[in-house]
């Protein structure tokens, strides 16, 4: 026996003082975060990786470890941790486990990209990654045009034919793919859609008039929403319904049309300079509008920007202040209650990046719970990762799958008609998921049940 | 003339067998370590057949290893003793040549008030211990029948009383122990603290060891803080099945020190008033604060606190439900501990069982087909049966009986074993039952803590 | 050291090469446990799925005389759970299946890997729980708990692991399953259930437990008692206990330790401006429940300190969620921790913990101290940086001298972490030789040839203690 680490590395040996000499190396500016950990192991239950494949190697506390000793030099910067750094979901549970702070998510993007740096991944697979991160997801236009073809394929029924003969690799995406909105529910937001009067004011049927009557003042203020990515083209309906709640909550809603993709998926799969791109041309078109919050209805990019800071410190860390997801600014805010209803039993399922990524947990349910009719059932382990976490359900699908089981399992147990999930990964991920074990539930984003519940008092 | 050990009758049937001779050499040794006094040749003493007519008495603790070590070196098995009341329990020692008594080893050697410990040494009898704590805060959990019964005794046959509801096992309650083992090592382990995980929990192997492994020679042990009100009561529970579902209940209240359900005929001699008629008895003693007490009394339907409406509320477990309990005759509970330790003549068997809770109406009926009598102890699953022989009775009778009791064990998915039988049968049969799986490893851990073999031979199984 | 090429063929014959690891960068997670301060690389990782396997790893690594130590989720924090001697670290934690839940009978059968909280949750719905609660019990295993008899804030009514495990089923060091005790909780014969809890993985491999169930109290109550130090609140604990209640928690947390679980994820709103925070919890039948509380608050108004109650199960919940989140929030303070782990009796709480202050203070370290104190287990936890040399030294040095200081007055040096490889060498200090030689024949006639979990618990070679006291402490022969 010896004691751990001494002499074992010329970097630690010595009287290196707390914090003293800091090792060089590819993760050298990730150390002193390593040392944040002490091991208690508090973590291990809480990280899905871990709970699947039992290995230490596969759990938060054994990757810390793993990132410390090639900070220390103590093995070499090769295939196990780069594997095991995107074995990794990213979804951030051990954050919310851990007692001393260590910032999981941070090391893990900073070891990703040192991955990506040091060559450590290769092959077709992670440069049509790049290619779909870089080229097409940020870029509106090309995005456009894939969901248009993707739209086609499914129109023609030929997804189900491609999937028989596919590779699997290939046919995920495909499986995994939701049902193209038709256009119409695709059409951007007008940049601003006005607040309703004081529902205690306006009468039921004038809900939807007002919806578009001209307020002189709003009422509770203005707040800019951020649309992305992909959740503009699969989930505009999102958008729309988020918007309109905000509405009948009082807020004038403007979307700025400069805004791009928030770099969260680029980041994660370590290409952090490109990420950092992307949120330069945010900041830019976030500064001009003067508002009183940012709202963001996709909890993967809320996360992110909300770490904006991280980037880009100063400017990052001004942006990230401002940064809402609408259920919390409602909790905040206080919802003004839908005089419609929307009956049914539904389980809320928490966002990694919601709930571990930006530590909001109660928020959604209160607000949740104030939808009459609505009947919030809790199930077992709701804030444990669906498997979704960004494209790894493409890039590590027997994995995704088996955590999206165990996912699914718990959510029969409690025999929802509705679960609900406020970000767009996991909706994809749930909604493949309940089609393939036949659960009757509907899956949907918090919003679009507020808004079905404001749009019922009409009818 | 034999004189029987407490519990164990003496053999009715045939000549003692002759008490062996202790050969000089021998004699001399012994008193070389022990004293004078320390060996002492008396009217042989039977012990399930075996007749031992010479006792070694160590004068303390420190001669208890030499004592050993001549027993060892003169390949002379001893049969450890303490107040003797349950020399009778499991398997006959044959092979032992001579008694050794812990009588010497015997006080208090301190009691800590502060923090509700006590150390004594194994000689010392319960009563003795008892009365030490009479006007303490603190009461010694251990209430096995037979009060000469001596510290060592019971924890080197893990005895129980009534109460072990709320006392719980000997294991529980013993912090640390001081033997000397079979080859003359002395060895502690534990300690005097409530919380410890200091090296192996040798204790353990001890508590229940039948002295196969060491003789105790002093013990730590855990005090409980005497409870500040205690009632006794009872209540007929009929002869349906859902006396099995109400005594559960009911042993299960969380002021239930003491929980029995005692079968018609028993319960006749322990309240001699009462009617066989009336059924089966629940016996209780509620210990505790006053309101938890009060409020269990109450859910027991006690005739005084029946009056008054249930508080809206509370919480009745089902269970209870139409049961009337009334206050106990008073020395009740003394009566049940003696008859926890009672056979019925020369010629009783007494099994005792542990079995799981909800099969105890199972297990009873298959006893009770056997023409045994039972007394119960639901919570715990623990159950005394005894089964009365004729006097002219072979070993198939015995075997019937010991056949009925191993079956309503295994339907109750726990064990039996044989606590009280004539030497005859109890020669003849493993008191265990079917030799255990845990038998070679038994032998083995014999093998490393007493390699003579000199220490209470044969009594494991 | 690795292991024989022949052993890994076997192992992965077993398993398959997916549950089989053996390069150095993989391994390297498995060397240490929630103890940092000691290390070793086992030579390869192996995760069976069933006792099965189990047996025939076991089976295996006697063939190629190499020995093992069975791990659960590594959170112990004596070093329990490494490999020495280029042994294989058997891996239970996919061990993770509740076999059965028997709320009738108030029982369970569990897998070893199965999670502390985890198997609590499952039998709430009976109305039960699983009494043993560490700290760490969102995370360690059943099967941790069992080899180290875990034990946890609530020990002081409801008793450690031992007192909760009714049987066994053991995988021997020869290879051969062994079925130990009854579900009923009683014992024919002689107790090996209660032998083998507690025995850190050094006489076989657990691969079921039963466990008894209690049901859940039906009243609880949490209070908090603000005391202006530690050791005024160790002399409260010590009044209410010699009053003859009996709460179901006593725990004392001093203000560095607030500050740092305050500034965590498990903040709870613990009151900044006391020097030491009593909690005590308190259940039973509702209607008990207000007298003891009076009762409390007035031994405790003695020594000036004032009362508040848990206002609803969310904050009691809460404070309960800090108290065992501090020793991991203690990263926030250095990067490395030791969490000692000792038992003094009860009444000598006052002067030790002064006499521990004074140690740390005499060495220049950052004491803190969250600890049992119904039960006299204190946990002074000092927080260092394993790259200062010296800081380390001194470490090692105050530790001892705790140990030795608690000895002194008739404690032991763990009450529930074990022994391990920390303390092995202190073991000296509590028990004689003739002791430990008994204990070695208990291990021994287990395994005779020392290939379960070697090098833990007892000093080796045996008496280097008596022959060497300069072997003590942590400065061993490297491997």
């Amino acid at each position: 026996m010896r004691q751990l680490f001494e002499g074992a590395d010329p970097a630690v040996s010595g009287a290196a003082a707390p914090g003293g000499a800091i090792p060089e190396g590819p993760l050298a500016a990730i150390y002193a975060g390593t040392l944040d950990c002490v091991h208690c192991g508090l973590c291990l239950s809480s990280c899905p990786t871990y709970r699947e494949t039992g290995r230490e190697l596969s759990s938060p506390r054994g990757r810390v470890h793993l990132m410390r000793a090639v900070a220390e030099g103590r093995i070499e910067f090769g295939a196990t941790l780069a594997e095991e750094a995107y074995l990794c979901l990213g979804c951030r549970a051990c954050e919310t486990a851990c007692p001393s702070g260590v910032r999981f998510g941070r090391l893990l993007e900073e070891t990703r990209a040192a991955v990506e740096h040091a060559g450590l991944r290769r092959g077709f697979a992670r440069r049509l990654e790049r290619f779909a991160l870089r080229r097409v997801i940020p870029n509106r236009r090309r995005l456009r045009l894939a969901v248009d073809a993707l739209a086609w394929l499914q129109r023609l029924r030929l997804d189900r034919a491609a999937l028989a003969w596919l590779p699997r690799r290939l046919a995920a995406p495909l499986a995994l793919a939701p049902r193209v909105p038709p256009r119409a529910a695709r059409r951007p937001l007008p940049w601003r859609t006005r607040p309703v009067m004081d529902l205690a004011v306006a009468s039921q049927s004038d809900v939807m008039r007002t919806h578009r009557a001209s307020v002189p003042k709003p009422p509770r203020g203005r707040v800019l929403l951020f649309t992305g990515c992909v959740m503009s083209e699969l989930f505009g309906d999102v958008h729309h319904a988020t918007a309109r709640v905000l509405a009948a909550n009082g807020f004038e809603v403007v979307v700025p049309h400069s805004q791009v993709c928030c770099g969260a998926l680029q980041a994660h799969a370590g290409d952090a300079a490109f990420a950092r791109e992307l949120l330069r041309i945010n900041l830019e078109a976030f500064a001009g509008a003067r508002a009183d919050a940012i709202v963001v209805n996709s909890a993967g990019c809320g996360a992110a920007l909300r770490e904006a800071g991280d980037w880009l410190p100063g400017e990052g860390d001004a942006l990230a202040r401002r940064i809402r997801d609408p259920l919390e600014l409602l909790d905040e805010v206080g919802l003004r209650p839908p005089a419609g209803s929307m009956h049914a039993r539904a389980c809320y399922d928490d966002p990694c990046h919601l709930v571990h990524g930006q530590r909001i947990r109660e928020a959604p349910r209160r607000v949740l719970r104030n939808v009459p009719g609505l009947e919030l059932v809790e199930h077992e382990d709701p804030t444990s990762c669906c498997g979704a976490a960004g494209i790894y359900n493409l890039t590590h699908p027997e994995m995704s799958d088996a955590i999206l089981e165990r996912k699914l399992r718990t959510l029969a147990a409690a025999d929802p008609d509705l679960i609900l999930s406020g970000n767009p990964g996991c909706l994809m991920q749930l909604r493949a998921g309940s089609r393939r074990l036949g659960l009757r539930a509907e899956v949907l984003h918090p919003m679009t049940v507020l808004d079905r519940a404001y749009r019922n008092q009409e009818s | 003339m034999p004189v029987a050990s407490d519990d164990t009758p003496a053999a009715a049937v045939g000549p003692p067998p002759p008490a062996p001779a202790l050969a000089a050499d021998a004699q001399r040794a012994l008193r070389a370590v022990a004293g004078e006094a320390g060996l002492q040749e008396h009217a042989p003493i039977d012990v399930d057949g075996v007749s031992l007519a010479f006792t070694v008495e160590p004068p303390d603790a420190d001669a208890v290893g030499p004592v050993l070590r001549v027993l060892a070196e003169h390949g002379l098995p001893a049969l450890v003793r303490g107040g003797g009341s349950r020399l009778g329990l499991g398997n006959p020692p044959i092979g032992a040549r001579l008694l050794l008594s812990t009588r010497a080893l015997s006080g208090i050697t301190e009691l800590d008030v502060a923090d509700g410990v006590l150390c004594a040494r194994a000689g010392t009898p319960l009563r003795t211990l008892h009365d030490a704590l009479e006007d303490s805060v603190w009461e010694l959990p251990l209430d096995p029948p037979a009060s000469h019964a001596t510290l060592g005794g019971v924890l080197a046959t893990a005895a129980v009383g009534p109460r072990h509801g709320g006392f719980g096992r000997p294991r529980d309650i013993v912090l640390g122990l001081d033997v000397t083992l079979g080859d003359g090592l002395r060895a502690r382990c534990g300690g005097r603290v409530v919380k410890n995980v200091t090296g192996y929990d040798l204790a353990k192997l001890h508590i229940g060891g039948f002295g196969a492994f060491g003789v105790l020679l002093s013990a730590w042990l855990r005090l409980r803080p005497r409870p500040a009100c205690v009632r006794v009561l009872s209540a007929s529970l009929g002869d349906g099945p859902e006396r099995w579902e109400r005594g559960l209940a009911a042993a299960r209240l969380p002021s239930a020190r003491a929980a029995a359900l005692i079968d018609p005929a028993l319960a006749a001699a322990l309240e001699p008033s009462r009617p066989a008629s009336a059924g089966w008895l629940l016996l209780m003693e509620l210990a505790g604060d006053e309101a938890a007490v009060a409020r269990d009394a109450r859910l027991l339907g006690t005739a005084c606190e029946a009056a008054a409406a249930p508080r809206p509320g509370t919480r009745p477990s089902d269970g209870l439900v139409g049961l009337v309990a009334s206050e106990a005759s008073p020395g009740a509970l003394g009566r049940l501990r003696a008859l926890q330790g009672e056979t019925f003549g020369p010629v009783g068997l007494r099994f005792r069982l542990a079995v799981l809770p909800d099969r105890l109406g199972a297990v009873s009926e298959r006893l009770e087909r056997a023409a045994a009598e039972l007394l119960v102890f639901p919570a715990s699953g623990v159950v005394f049966a005894r089964v009365s022989l004729d006097l002219d009775a072979d070993l198939s009778a015995v075997d019937r009986a010991w056949l009925a009791a191993r079956e309503a064990a295994r339907a109750g998915g726990g064990f039996a074993v044989l606590e009280a039988a004539p030497p005859w049968a109890k020669r003849a049969r493993n008191v265990f039952g079917e030799a255990p799986a845990t038998a070679p490893l038994l032998r083995t851990l014999k093998h490393r803590f007493d390699p003579a073999g000199i220490l209470n031979p044969h009594r494991l199984p | 050291m690795t292991a024989p090429a022949g052993l890994l063929a076997a192992l992965r014959e077993i398993v398959g090469s997916e549950r089989c690891l053996s390069r150095r960068e993989e391994l390297l997670p498995w060397e240490c446990d929630g103890l940092t301060l000691h290390g070793s690389l086992p030579s390869a990782v192996v995760l069976p799925r069933d006792t099965h396997e189990v047996a025939r790893i076991v089976r295996a690594c006697r063939r190629f005389d190499t020995p093992f130590v069975p791990r659960g989720a590594g959170t112990g924090l004596s070093g329990g759970a490494i490999a020495l001697d280029g042994g294989v670290v058997i891996e239970c934690a996919k061990l993770d299946r509740i076999l059965a839940i028997d709320g009738a009978n108030r029982l369970a059968v569990v897998q070893p890997g199965v999670v502390n909280a985890a198997l609590s949750q499952a039998v709430r719905p009976h109305g039960l729980f699983y009494a043993p609660d560490p700290s760490s019990q969102m995370a360690c295993t059943i099967g941790g708990n069992v080899a180290e008899n875990a034990g946890g804030p609530h020990t002081l009514k409801y008793g450690t692991t031992t007192n909760h495990v009714l049987a066994l089923e053991l995988v021997l060091p020869d290879g051969e399953r062994l079925r130990l005790g009854s579900a009923t909780g009683w014992s024919p014969g002689v107790d090996l259930v209660g032998v083998v809890v507690g025995s850190e993985g050094t006489v076989g491999i657990v691969t079921e437990v039963t466990v008894r169930l209690t049901p859940l109290p039906e009243a609880t109550e949490t209070l908090l008692v603000l005391f202006a130090d530690v050791v005024s609140a160790c002399r409260a604990v010590g009044a209410v206990i010699t009053s003859g209640l009996v709460p179901a928690a006593m725990e004392i947390v001093d203000r560095r330790t607030i500050d740092a679980v305050e500034a965590s994820v498990y903040a709870a709103g613990l009151p900044r401006d006391a020097g030491a925070v009593l909690l005590v919890e308190l259940d039973g039948p509702a209607e008990a429940l207000p007298p003891q509380i009076e009762r409390i608050r007035a031994l405790c108004a003695v020594e000036g300190a004032r009362v508040q109650r848990a206002r609803d199960d969310a904050e009691r919940e809460r404070f309960w969620r800090a108290r065992k989140g501090a020793f991991g929030a203690m990263g926030r303070l250095a990067p490395d921790l030791y969490v000692h782990d000792a038992v003094v009796p009860r009444s000598r709480l006052p002067e030790v913990l002064a006499r521990v202050g004074e140690i740390c203070d005499r060495h220049r370290l950052r004491l803190s101290n969250v600890f049992h104190a119904g039960d006299g287990n204190l946990h002074p936890n000092i927080s260092f940086d394993r790259r200062d040399a010296d800081e380390l030294a001194r470490v090692v040095a105050a530790g001892r001298e705790i140990l030795e200081a608690c000895v002194a007055v008739g404690g032991v040096i763990s009450g529930e972490h074990g022994i391990g490889t920390e303390k092995r060498d202190f073991m000296g200090l509590v028990f004689s030789a003739d002791d430990l030689e008994a204990q070695h024949r208990l291990r021994a006639a287990f395994d005779p040839d020392g290939v379960c979990n070697p090098g833990k618990i007892l000093p080796t070679p045996r008496f280097c203690v008596e022959a060497n006291p300069k072997a003590r402490g942590y400065d061993h022969v490297p491997l």
